[in-house]
């Protein structure tokens, strides 16, 4: 099946592009994408450990299991400010 | 009447053209708050900041914060008004109004707001120094 990743910010600096299609197996988790993400760009590896992760918009755990055609979002530390 | 509104934008924020479409017989109370880039950060001279939003994402999450501030403090007209890309010292990046009957509702709605942006909404500031440039929450 097939997923999109959307990129933002750092994530979008490391990958060099916005969006990433993906082909993956059925059943795949959020986890087993970010696994596949963190070998083909390993500098993703630290920040994914402190992101956040939507699945079409609606923040998920990564044990969330994607169907085909989802949009994964890589959603690193939001801006904050004081 | 109720009034909930969210901008995600590229455009200079007005605020006074912000505020007059909250314009309403019923309120005696209009809370404005901006917020602006400062020339400093951690000690380091900042020269632009750079906004960049998932941004259907922070529409939807934006519309749900203002629901929930709005049954929770019963205040209806609130408005929300977010810029993307460069904003240059002292440029306005978030604007938030809130009209109501009476003030003390006003004012706690804005600050609720203010607080629960920060938290969840996926928008990110890139600080730019002399130096360098740097995702601000990330330290990278």
């Amino acid at each position: 099946m097939i997923i999109t990743i959307r990129a933002f910010a750092i994530y979008r600096e490391i990958l060099g592009k916005d969006e990433l299609s993906l082909n993956i197996e059925n059943n795949s988790t959020v986890e087993d994408v970010l696994e596949h993400l963190k070998r083909l760009y390993p500098k993703t590896s630290s920040l994914i450990n402190i992101s956040m992760f939507a699945v079409n918009q609606q923040y998920r755990e990564i044990s969330h299991i994607l169907i085909d055609h989802d949009e994964l979002a890589l959603i690193p530390p939001v801006s904050g400010g004081k | 009447m109720a009034l909930q509104k969210v901008i995600i934008t590229h455009e200079t924020l007005e605020t006074d053209k912000l505020v007059k479409l909250l314009r309403n017989p019923t309120n005696g109370a209009f809370v404005t708050f901006e917020g602006v880039t400062r020339n400093n950060s951690n000690g380091k001279n900042v020269k632009y900041l750079e906004y960049e939003a998932y941004e259907e994402m922070a529409k939807n999450t934006l519309h749900e914060i203002i629901k929930e501030i709005s049954q929770e403090t019963n205040v209806d007209q609130i408005l929300v008004a977010h810029r993307l890309g460069k904003v240059e010292i002292q440029g306005i990046s978030l604007v938030i109004v809130v009209g109501s009957a009476h003030r003390a509702e006003a004012f706690l709605a804005c600050s609720s707001i203010v607080d629960r942006i920060k938290q969840n909404v996926p928008i990110w500031k890139k600080e730019f120094f002399e130096d360098g440039s740097s995702w601000v929450g990330i330290g990278g």
